[in-house]
């Protein structure tokens, strides 16, 4: 079989869409970590993609580690978020804290 | 004699007058007598004692009489056409053509009158010292019978109206302080008000009169030439006088016509040149002016006339004078019978000259004199209060005093206020010295036999009644007659426009019953208080007590309301137990508290009667021979063949033309003999009813005519009238106006206001509901918006993604679609 | 006009010095000085200024040469004397214009003395160990309620400054001859007016003092719309300086284009006459300070619930500022109009006289008897100048006078009685001859002069207006005339309640005058006495200008 763009192009969509309705939907704050993940992975999946299929050369690889290192990152940063959460409400869940609504 | 003023009057020329200048000084030693009394009166008593404040009343008195008897002199040595003293101070005022000096004059008749106020006045300051001697406030006594005296010498001697309106007024000042010298009694305060306020009716008159007259002589400023008739003085010569800010510059603008300044003026000397010097116009000038109607003149003179009715009280004016008696006794002599009462007879013989221009005036002044002397005379009759029956008495001769004047027999007026003054001042200080004598006893039916108890009161009184009387032995006499004799000659007097010559023969006949009337009631008040039994302390006698007592009562009860003191003697002296179930008893306690105050002691009805001290004996005997010397004043031509003696001293003063029918002497002698024969009768049945008091013939024609009787002792409720018809209709109409005022003009102001706050209050409902309502509004929908759209907020990333979402899968469907 | 002195300015503006001073007080008290010595240091500074500014007042009367008396009729500033002059609002045209002619001289006098003896009537001092207690004199720091204290032991401080303020006002009114000078003068005098009554005033104050106020305001609008109309319509003057200006507020100049027909070139306002309009307008503005029916009865009120010494100012001098205005204002400005209202003038003096007389017959309460009594005599004065001769007008001015010396004298009479029996009901007094005997014999006097007895001042404006009206209103004299009768009536039936009869036993042991009412009353008594027999001392100053005033306006 074949593997065309179109191929890459649908995983990507998927995982970009199974990521969108983790964010939307999980309560849990390392849920939606993991959602976010899912999302970067699925631009990852099209930055390589399209690399290789339109435009050739390197740059589109050199974006997706960048994400990668992006997505390490964030992932530090969003756990130390979720601590302090958990800290201040004693519960990861993420309805809680609306406190900044007012 | 008449012919005499007849002829002079007309070669009159302007009074001639000598300047001097000190007849200041006469009015002067009063005034200031009553300053050191009433500023310092109380202080001195209490100091020095009572010797000091009547020894500086008294030498007040004396000084002022001496510098009277001075100018007196000197006026002797003046030729007849040229006694007239003018003593000008200062000038009051000046604004335009009214001018008014502070001026004194003495003519004739100003000198006569000085002479009696000071003499008399003196005699009754030195009756006072005795009489008064009880009163604790006798300092204020002197200070106002000074004052009173002051007044009184203004009223004579002011050479302008203005200056005899001060004494006018003055004189019934004093008269108001004096009546309610016992002013701790309501009763005698409010005497004293009455007196004043009835007066004011008078003053109004006067005033009114006045003010004609200024107008009259052309004090209008403004063109009313339809008013004013003939050929006057042009009116813009007067009309410059208008502009005069100075005496000086109005009598220098006044025109001149003859010698003599016209146009309008206060003063008398002024008046007089203007209207008995015909030359100057102005007499027909002011005979031709009408105003509503009326003859100006007449007018004038009946206003004029008004004030006369109040200060001399004449019917319907004459209600305060009995009431008047309320004061103390010497005031009642010197005041309400010897002096003020006659300033109405001196200011019509005083204007003379202008009440004979008016037929119509002096008609109505010679009416109500005689209707007064009739109607005031049948009071007396009744009277049981000897103060009271001398008021009526005194009344009814102020009526013949009328007569005189009002017929134009001015000189007999004025002669019989001279006899009058001595006779009735020693009827009244006799009465004083009987109320003295009798512990202050006022009711006759309470004395009897004083005779020997006060034998020199008793001849006094009794030359006095002989006087009053009209026999020729005394002075009465002499005036009464030639009074009655001119007005039955008198033939020209007019009533509404009518000639009535058989006016003066009526006014006669009457005048003859109120002389025999006279007559009785003062021998009746002669015999019941000296002859007899003294009848203080014990029983009242026959004189049908009970039945007075029962319409005393009711009628007492009535007067309380107007205060005025009718009944007086019921309060006098009722304090004898025994007459406690005659329905008295009420009236004892207040008495007896009422003369605590005045430190009496309670020695009503008890002890002996007493002559009195010397000084009141020896005033007494000074007048009564008094009135029998002043009779040479007057002795009739008939007998002497020349004028009387004071016709003659008056003539140039009452110079007025009044015509009268010529009789034969054998009339004159046969109404001579009148006069004697009313008295007489008079005489006869006072004596025979009242001698002794033995008859019961009195007290069986009272019960037989009850009704009449009692009509007449209550004065013919005319003071209840008065109360029904002026007092009860003003205060009416005063409760009215203030009410009016208070819920009237006052509620629309309130309601003006009220209106104002219901229009604030809208206003401010519009403002905050509408104006301020759509400010609010849009903050308010602002707010709920607000409010409502918040809840979009959840604070929660999920929901805004998934806002997020809707909205890009919006934008993708719509993106479609619209395609 | 060589005259270059300060004399009215000082009159005027020493009382607002004083009230300064006091103000400066007030400030000190940071300072630490205690409220006590505030209070009577306050209380001095008050009767220094207002002492001076009687003094400058007299000056001024001595200044004045009545030979000399010109008119404010003939125009410009000839007659008018003691003038000062200067620009003050250039944009506006107005200058600070100050001078007196025969009309205000009198006036000044008048309300100097007035206002020092209100001054003194002010004072809680000078009474003698027994009126103490009455007087509230000790501060002991408990309100006694059967003895309140003198009610000017509240608030001094402020209390002479508003009674300095209202002395400026009333002193300014009379001599100020700038329209928009004299507007201002008349509402500075009314506000402390204001706040006299209603704080230190009876029960009833904040009422009246609301009542006075609005009343007098709305004349003050009219009055207002009408100085704004003649601005308008004036002829073009000069400045103080000499600058040209195109209207005037000058009285003196809108006087003499007045009499020179100045107002017939003005258009008509709704129909009427502009003179008959604005003199209309003038009118009520006065007539209510006059008072005249049926714009009277603020001043009941007004007087029942003042304190004594604001009565007295008030019946003294605030009552004589509307008589004086219409002379000032109406007649010389718009002398066709004057005699085409003459007769109303008449008929409502008439009505005032006659009516607020009866009203006395009934009242219940002397502070009251006493204030209608002043209405009753204010309508002799518009009686008078309403006929328009020199007597009726002399007479008119002379009652503003007399009635000023008078009618203060009765309400410090009345002051007197209230501050030992604390009510004023005539039915509930009685003998108090007996317990008073000085103060009935200043009673006795106030009460006789005030009811037109000759020989004290009354009767001479009385006859005077009587002999000068009746040439010209006959029947309105005649009917006025009447009063004598009433007045009579109604005084003393007043003197036999409240002073003759059974003595009272619940006033017997009130003591008689104390030294400080001695000081208000005996010069008081002494003027009456004076000026009726020598009334020619008033007479001599204000007959010259008032007789040019009625030649020109019955020209």
């Amino acid at each position: 079989m074949h593997l065309t763009l179109t191929h890459f192009l649908v995983v990507g969509a998927l995982l970009f869409a199974l990521g969108l309705v983790t964010v939307v939907t999980r309560r849990n704050a390392v849920g939606i970590l993991m959602g976010v993940e899912l999302i970067l992975n699925g631009t990852n999946v099209n930055l390589a993609a399209f690399n290789h299929y339109v435009v050739g050369g390197v740059s589109g690889q050199v974006f997706a580690l960048f994400v990668i290192v992006l997505a390490a990152a964030e992932a530090a940063v969003g756990l130390a978020i979720v601590l302090t959460i958990f800290q201040s409400f004693r519960s990861i869940d993420v309805r809680l804290a609306d406190t900044m609504r007012e | 004699m008449e012919h005499a003023a007849h002829q002079a009057a007309h070669q009159l020329g302007p009074v001639l007058f000598e300047r001097v200048s000190y007849l200041w000084l006469i009015p002067l030693f009063p005034l200031i007598g009553a300053t050191i009394n009433a500023l310092f009166g109380l202080k001195l008593q209490r100091a020095y004692g009572k010797k000091v404040i009547h020894t500086v009343a008294v030498a007040a008195m004396v000084l002022s009489l001496l510098t009277a008897l001075y100018a007196f002199q000197q006026m002797l040595g003046l030729p007849a056409d040229h006694r007239f003293l003018q003593d000008t101070r200062w000038n009051l005022l000046t604004a335009g053509r009214v001018t008014v000096d502070l001026g004194f004059a003495l003519d004739q008749l100003s000198m006569m009158m000085v002479l009696i106020i000071t003499f008399i006045g003196t005699l009754i300051h030195v009756f006072s010292i005795g009489y008064m001697a009880d009163e604790q406030p006798y300092w204020r006594f002197f200070a106002w019978l000074n004052l009173f005296v002051f007044s009184m010498l203004l009223l004579v001697m002011g050479d302008n109206f203005a200056m005899m309106f001060f004494g006018w007024e003055g004189v019934g000042l004093c008269s108001y302080l004096l009546i309610a010298y016992y002013y701790t009694d309501p009763e005698k305060a409010a005497a004293g008000m009455k007196a004043f306020v009835v007066n004011r009716f008078g003053d109004f008159g006067f005033l009114a009169g006045l003010l004609m007259l200024f107008w009259g002589m052309g004090g209008a400023w403004t063109a009313r030439d339809d008013m004013r008739g003939g050929t006057y003085v042009p009116l813009p010569a007067l009309n410059a006088t208008a502009g005069a800010t100075t005496a000086a510059q109005s009598v220098a603008l006044a025109p001149v016509i003859d010698g003599v300044m016209v146009g309008p003026t206060l003063n008398f000397r002024e008046l007089r040149d203007q209207i008995v010097i015909e030359k100057t116009g102005v007499k027909k000038h002011l005979q031709e002016q009408q105003l509503w109607g009326f003859t100006l003149l007449a007018l004038i003179g009946v206003l004029l006339f008004v004030g006369a009715m109040g200060k001399s009280a004449q019917l319907p004016l004459y209600v305060w004078l009995p009431d008047a008696m309320a004061g103390p006794t010497p005031v009642s002599a010197l005041i309400h019978a010897a002096t003020m009462v006659t300033a109405g007879v001196y200011m019509v013989a005083r204007l003379n000259f202008l009440f004979a221009l008016s037929p119509t005036a002096m008609a109505w002044v010679a009416l109500i004199g005689t209707l007064t002397a009739v109607f005031a005379a049948s009071i007396g009759f009744f009277q049981y209060d000897i103060k009271k029956v001398l008021a009526y008495s005194t009344v009814s001769q102020l009526g013949f005093m009328f007569i005189g004047v009002g017929v134009g027999a001015y000189w007999a007026g004025v002669y019989h206020l001279l006899t009058h003054a001595f006779f009735k001042a020693t009827l009244f200080l006799g009465s004083g010295s009987v109320i003295l004598g009798c512990h202050h006893e006022q009711d006759m039916r309470k004395m009897g036999g004083l005779k020997k108890f006060m034998p020199t009161t008793h001849w006094t009184y009794l030359v006095a009644c002989i006087a009053i009387a009209g026999f020729p032995v005394a002075n009465g006499f002499y005036s009464k007659d030639e009074i009655l004799w001119k007005a039955f000659t008198s033939e020209h007097l007019t009533l509404f426009g009518f000639h009535t010559p058989w006016l003066g023969a009526a006014i006669y006949l009457a005048g003859i019953v109120a002389a025999t009337g006279t007559s009785f009631y003062m021998f009746r008040s002669y015999y019941m208080t000296f002859t007899g039994e003294y009848r203080g302390g014990q029983g009242h006698g026959d004189h049908g007590h009970d039945d007075h007592g029962a319409h005393a009562a009711p009628v007492a009860a009535a007067h309380a309301t107007a205060g005025h003191g009718g009944h007086g003697h019921d309060d006098h002296g009722h304090a004898a137990p025994a007459h406690d179930d005659h329905g008295h008893g009420h009236a004892v306690p207040a008495h007896a508290a009422a003369h605590d105050d005045h430190g009496h002691g309670g020695h009503h009805g008890g002890g002996t009667p007493h002559e009195s001290p010397r000084t009141i004996t020896w005033v007494l005997a000074t007048l009564a021979i008094g009135s029998v010397l002043t009779l040479f004043l007057g002795l009739p031509a008939l007998w002497t063949h020349r004028p009387p003696a004071l016709e003659h001293w008056l003539e140039p003063v009452l110079l007025a033309e009044v015509p009268f029918a010529s009789k034969p002497h054998s009339w004159e002698w046969i109404f001579q003999g009148l006069g004697v024969l009313a008295g007489t009768v008079g005489w006869v049945f006072a004596r025979w009813l009242y001698k002794d008091g033995k008859s019961t013939i009195p007290a069986t024609l009272q019960k037989k005519y009850e009704g009449a009787w009692t009509v007449v002792y209550n004065k013919y409720y005319v003071d209840e009238l008065y109360d029904a018809t002026v007092i009860r209709p003003s205060v009416f109409l005063a409760r009215f106006l203030s009410w009016f005022d208070g819920h009237v003009i006052d509620w629309l102001v309130n309601f003006a206001g009220w209106i104002t706050r219901i229009f604030a209050n809208i206003d401010g409902a519009i403002d905050k509901y509408l104006v301020d309502g759509a400010v609010n509004a849009v903050a308010a929908v602002t707010i709920e918006s607000g409010r409502a759209l918040r809840k979009v907020q959840t604070g929660r990333i999920q929901t805004y993604l998934y806002g997020a979402l809707a909205g890009g899968l919006a934008v993708v469907l719509l993106n479609f679609l619209i395609r | 006009m060589t005259y270059t002195g300060h004399i009215l300015s000082w009159a005027t503006f020493l009382p607002t010095a004083g009230a300064v001073v006091i103000l400066l007080l007030l400030a000190a008290r940071v300072f630490g000085i205690s409220k006590k010595a505030v209070d009577e240091t306050s209380r001095w500074v008050a009767l220094v200024a207002s002492a001076g500014s009687f003094a400058a007042a007299i000056a001024a009367w001595r200044a004045y040469e009545a030979s000399g008396a010109g008119m404010i009729v003939a125009g410009k500033d000839t007659g008018v004397q003691l003038v000062e002059r200067a620009v003050w609002i250039r944009p506006f045209n107005v200058d600070y214009f100050v001078g007196v002619d025969g009309l205000s001289i009198s006036m000044v006098l008048l309300s100097g003395l007035i206002s020092f003896i209100a001054t003194i009537a002010s004072m809680p001092w000078w009474a003698d160990h027994k009126t103490k207690h009455m007087a509230g004199m000790e501060d002991d720091g408990h309100e006694d309620p059967h003895h309140p204290k003198h009610f000017s032991v509240r608030m001094v401080p402020g209390y002479m400054i508003m009674l300095l303020l209202l002395q400026t006002g009333m002193m300014g009114t009379f001599v100020a001859l700038d329209m928009f000078l004299f507007y201002v003068f008349w509402e500075v005098m009314l506000l402390p007016m204001y706040f006299l009554i209603g704080i230190w005033g009876g029960p009833r104050k904040e009422y009246a003092a609301i009542k006075f106020f609005l009343y007098t305001l709305a004349g003050s609008v009219l009055m207002l719309l009408a100085i704004i109309g003649v601005y308008y319509n004036s002829g073009p003057a000069a400045l103080a300086d000499g600058t040209p200006s195109l209207h005037t507020f000058n009285l003196l100049e809108l006087a003499a284009q007045g009499q020179a027909g100045q107002w017939a070139k003005a258009l008509p306002i709704l129909g009427f006459d502009f003179a008959k309009i604005v003199w209309v307008g003038f009118f009520i503005g006065f007539a209510i300070k006059i008072p005249m029916f049926p714009f009277h009865t603020w001043l009941p009120d007004a007087h029942v619930e003042a304190p004594t010494p604001i009565s007295v100012i008030l019946a003294g001098v605030l009552l004589k500022m509307g008589i004086y205005g219409i002379l000032r204002f109406n007649f010389p400005i718009f002398p066709e109009a004057t005699r085409w209202a003459a007769n109303a003038m008449a008929v409502f003096g008439m009505v005032n006289i006659v009516y607020a007389a009866f009203v006395c017959l009934a009242q219940k309460d002397i502070k009251k008897l006493i204030a209608y009594s002043s209405v009753s005599h204010m309508g002799f004065s518009l009686l008078g100048m309403a006929a328009l001769t020199p007597a009726g007008i002399s007479g008119a001015v002379l009652n503003l006078f007399t009635h000023g010396v008078i009618s203060p004298m009765l309400f410090l009479i009345v002051g007197v009685i209230y501050d030992r029996a604390h009510h004023r009901e005539i039915e509930r007094f009685g003998g108090l001859a007996q317990t008073l005997p000085e103060y009935t014999g200043l009673m006795g006097l106030a009460f006789f002069a005030s009811l037109g007895l000759p020989g004290l001042c009354g009767f001479i404006a009385e006859f005077m207006v009587f002999s000068g009206a009746f040439p010209v209103f006959m029947t309105y004299t005649i009917v006025s005339a009447t009063s004598v009768i009433i007045t009579a009536a109604y005084y003393l039936w007043a003197i036999h309640r409240m002073f003759l009869g059974k003595v009272n036993e619940a006033y017997r042991g009130y003591p008689d005058l104390a030294w400080r009412e001695r000081f208000t009353l005996y010069p008081l008594a002494a003027w009456a006495i004076f000026l009726g027999f020598y009334p020619q001392f008033i007479l001599d100053s204000i007959n010259g200008t008032l007789h040019a005033l009625i030649r020109a306006v019955k020209a």
